[in-house]
């Protein structure tokens, strides 16, 4: 199936935090980590004005944009109603303690 | 130099007029009080912003009537104002009392700043929290209960001892890994 | 096992909101059937005006679509009239028969309007004035008739008349009372309203009464006569003389009422099985007849059936608005004063504007605006927090001293505002857009409309008009909640004053700790509940409680300033504005060394300097989305002279 890259270890994204990966054909690329120790990544970019979606506070399933608020759900990469659009999000997964982006 | 705290919850740089140092129609060291006041709050955390002013004399070149604690120097010492704002709605400082030393200055922001900080909800200006509590409050809890004024003011002090710039390397170092990009090769 | 059921009599605002109160906090804690009596899902009764006056069409006011009772599982009965409450049995039967049981009963049967018990009040023509039924008979009337009397001077009355006036009529409205709207205005007021409405058309008729209703030859109604022998032609009459609670039903099961279904502060009957809310009910003696207290009693009502045990109805000040397009009237609590009370009145007849405050022990308790209302939920909101008002008695019938107007044009009145103007001017949002959408969806809090539309959402200056627009577009409905109770953010029902005590009081010094011990309803709080828990932990328990940097916003948790492009600004600290040469060239190597295009010394308020940063570091490899800080210091390390 699918080929996996391995991008960090868990414990190198905070809870509640994001890192962000530079992959060549993607661009910028956050990668979260949820209080229980799920992870997603989606573009760097949020759908309203382009706001770094890594340097928001992080909770639940959600991500609140550092420049104008909007709140993205970090497993469909949508931004929660009232508020339209979406980012692209990319299947991660975590295995002993590492971290995969699908390739 | 170390950090401005332009980005946070804190005290910002305390704006000062060339005072009596300079000017010809200064009464008091306005530059010189402004710089101590601006040392003993360095790395407040507080509710919202807190700004102040200090002007050496009433023609008020620093502005003094639209800061969170705005300080005027006169002939016979300094009027203390708070709860100025200069944002989205002007509002302008209420007259809290006058001090006659510089001493007695940092004392009464400080134990003002300290009852905000310990009473105010977060993101609420001075300039809000005095509108919810009133003046007569604040008087109350600053004017009239001397010990009281002198509780805050030390637990403000007590808490400010260890005051660090949070750009020195040395503090958080953890917390500077999360912004270092991960690279990935193609 | 399967859940426990719920049955709700009546599907309209006071009924449907506790199940949607309840389906918040509790999503699938019972199986859950409705009976309505009329034929439609939930709808906006409160907008029955606008209907009636052309500005809306009924499918615009319905609340909840029939889709919403489907997603959400529940059974929904129609235009199905509950005959019997079986207590004995816990079932309810409808006059068609269908059967339903259950284990918890909401009743929520409303009111009807109160018919004068004079000759002729059942001819073909009267009605009350309650419903989509009663709106279209009025609409239909409009097109085949010429004159109308509506009886009742109160808002009801009122938004009636206009609309009948809006729709062709000749329109007389005939007041028992010395002057209009007696429940909610002075006589100051009262006279100004009575004289734009006058110019608007309408007649009207005061301290009259009515003696009988005629018939005319075709079996409808003809003309109504007064007790002075004086008579004016009528082909539609509209009695709105006021309500009555709707409580015959639950009487007849046993359930004691006295003028209203009795309930306890847990919205409770004497069958602890049975709730009741809404306007078929007697709290503490009271029965309301605006949606705001229903609002609040469906919160409490579905905090019990929940199970949660938390939350207790006291009672409801309430301010009223009259829907009627163009004019800017309001109104709350004790309006007329008197023993023990002191008045500022501000008058000017000429220019349209009356404003009166009712002051008891240096407290705002009531007041009445007509003209110009902006400072009307302010005064609403002083009065609700019980503030004390001495210190600001001198300014206070100017309002928050000129709040309305900032950033939307000195726009203070907002029913008069026409819809291009613009109230929001961050957002560039105009009335239109917002009385739209809090039509559209539904809207009843200051919050709903923040969300929908951006309006008072950045800087909030324009929340005040924003407010307003929301008070007159759906009239009594609105209510804020008193500051001191109002929630931190939609993760939590506690108050900013309610989390800091109880970190206080609990000694809790972790986040965890708060979200645990109050209940939070997400699992690690949001953008907004967390920056001030993580802020009360420390400024209470300052060397106990750990700062938590996930908690900070991004300027906070990078020590600089995110700007537009994801760039970030440093500023190094001045003491007191000063520096020196040595400081000023470190800040001119740093710049030159990151190829920093401008150096800013920030708004002249604050006389410090700052580095902006560009998308100009190629040297040290580094990106330049990358928050400062890292670069900051070293930076920063250079700015040591």
């Amino acid at each position: 199936m699918s080929n996996w890259k391995l991008i960090c270890k868990l414990e190198d994204i905070p809870q509640l935090g994001s890192r962000v990966v530079h992959w060549p054909e993607r661009g910028k690329v956050a990668v979260f980590r949820s209080s229980d120790d799920e992870v997603f990544a989606m573009h760097d970019k949020c759908p309203h004005k382009g706001g770094p979606l890594s340097q928001g506070i992080v909770h639940g399933k959600r991500v609140t944009c550092p420049l104008h608020g909007w709140n993205i759900g970090l497993d469909d990469g949508k931004a929660v109603a009232p508020d339209v659009g979406g980012c692209k999000t990319f299947e991660v997964k975590v295995e002993n303690g590492e971290v995969f982006m699908a390739a | 130099m170390v950090s401005g705290h332009a980005y946070g919850k804190s005290i910002r740089t305390v704006k000062t007029c060339v005072g009596m140092e300079h000017c010809r129609f200064g009464t008091q060291l306005a530059m010189s009080m402004g710089v101590k006041l601006e040392k003993m709050l360095f790395d407040m955390y507080a509710p919202h912003k807190v700004k102040l002013a200090v002007s050496g004399c009433p023609r008020n070149c620093a502005e003094a009537g639209i800061k969170d604690v705005g300080i005027i120097g006169v002939d016979s010492g300094y009027e203390l104002y708070i709860g100025g704002n200069g944002g989205i709605k002007t509002e302008v400082a209420q007259f809290l009392c006058k001090v006659t030393s510089d001493e007695e200055v940092m004392e009464y922001s400080g134990a003002f700043l300290q009852l905000y900080r310990l009473e105010g909800w977060y993101l609420e200006r001075t300039c809000h929290y005095l509108e919810r509590v009133g003046m007569d409050y604040i008087k109350g809890k600053i004017l009239e209960d001397e010990e009281g004024r002198k509780a805050l003011y030390a637990a403000l002090l007590a808490e400010l001892k260890d005051a660090k710039d949070p750009w020195a390397t040395s503090r958080e170092p953890q917390a500077i890994k999360q912004f270092i990009p991960i690279m990935v090769e193609a | 096992m399967s859940k426990p059921r719920l049955v709700l009599i009546g599907n309209g605002m006071a009924g449907v909101r506790t199940v949607e109160e309840l389906l918040k906090i509790k999503p699938d804690h019972y199986d859950i059937t409705i009976f309505g009596a009329e034929p439609h899902p939930n709808y906006n009764r409160i907008l029955l005006s606008p209907v009636l006056a052309g500005e809306m069409t009924i499918s615009e006011i319905v609340l909840n679509e029939l889709e919403w009772y489907k997603e959400k599982g529940i059974k929904l009965h129609t235009g199905k009239q509950i005959k019997t409450i079986d207590r004995a049995k816990r079932k309810v039967i409808a006059e068609d028969g269908t059967e339903e049981e259950y284990d918890r009963l909401l009743i929520a049967t409303g009111s009807t309007p109160f018919m004068l018990p004079i000759p002729g009040n059942d001819l073909p023509g009267v009605i009350g004035y309650r419903d989509i039924k009663d709106t279209d008979e009025m609409i239909e009337a409009a097109k085949l008739h010429k004159h109308a009397v509506v009886i009742g001077g109160g808002l009801l009355g009122l938004e009636a008349a206009n609309g009948l006036k809006l729709r062709g009529m000749d329109v007389t409205v005939v007041h028992l009372g010395p002057w209009l709207l007696e429940r909610q205005l002075d006589e100051v007021a009262a006279k100004m309203l009575q004289k734009s409405l006058e110019d608007k058309g309408l007649k009207f008729l005061l301290q009259k009464q009515t003696e009988m209703l005629v018939q005319g030859e075709s079996g409808r109604v003809a003309a109504v006569r007064f007790k002075d022998g004086m008579t004016i032609p009528a082909d539609l009459v509209v009695m709105a003389a006021g309500i009555r609670p709707n409580y015959a039903l639950a009487e007849s099961s046993g359930i004691y009422c006295n003028r209203g279904i009795v309930v306890n502060d847990t919205m409770q009957t004497y069958d602890p099985k049975v709730y009741a809310v809404g306007e078929c009910v007697t709290h503490r003696g009271i029965a309301y007849g605006l949606v705001a207290p229903l609002f609040e009693q469906a919160k409490v009502a579905a905090n019990h059936l929940a199970g949660y045990g938390i939350g207790r109805y006291t009672g409801s000040v309430t301010s009223t608005k009259l829907k009627v397009t163009g004019i800017d009237l309001f109104s709350a609590g004790d309006y007329m004063g008197g023993e023990g009370t002191e008045e500022i009145v501000l008058n000017d007849p000429y220019g349209g504007v009356y404003k009166k405050l009712v002051i008891k022990d240096n407290k705002l308790v009531g007041g009445v605006m007509y003209g110009d209302t902006a400072d009307g939920p302010w005064y609403f909101q002083l009065l609700k927090d019980g503030r004390d008002i001495h210190d600001i008695r001198d300014q206070l019938i100017f309002g928050q001293s000129l709040v309305g107007d900032v950033g939307h044009a000195g726009n203070s009145k907002a029913a008069s505002m026409p819809d291009s103007a613009e109230v929001c001017g961050c957002n560039g949002i105009t009335k239109g857009v917002i009385v739209q959408a809090i039509k559209a969806k539904g809207l009843f809090t200051l919050d709903e409309v923040k969300k929908h539309t951006k309006a008072a959402s950045s800087c909030g200056s324009c929340a005040g008009l924003v407010e307003q627009i929301l008070a007159s577009t759906i009239g009594g409905a609105y209510t804020p909640a008193a500051s001191d109770k109002k929630p931190v953010c939609g993760c939590t029902e506690q108050s900013h004053k309610a989390v800091r005590e109880a970190i206080l009081n609990q000694h809790l010094i972790t986040k965890e700790a708060v979200f645990k011990a109050l209940e939070w309803k997400t699992p690690n709080g949001c953008d907004k509940c967390r920056p001030a828990v993580n802020y009360y932990l420390i400024s209470t328990w300052p060397h106990e409680a750990k700062d938590d940097p996930q908690s900070r916003f991004i300027n906070e948790r990078s020590h600089a300033n995110i700007q537009k492009d994801g760039t970030y600004s440093v500023v190094p600290r001045m003491w007191g504005g000063l520096t020196t040469p040595n400081e000023l060239r470190a800040i001119a190597d740093a710049a030159e060394k990151y190829n920093v295009p401008t150096v800013k010394s920030p708004a002249a308020s604050v006389s410090t300097c700052s580095v902006s940063r560009r998308k100009t570091c190629p040297a040290s490899g580094l990106t330049s989305t990358r928050p400062a800080w890292s670069q900051a210091m070293p930076t920063a390390s250079r700015f040591a002279p």
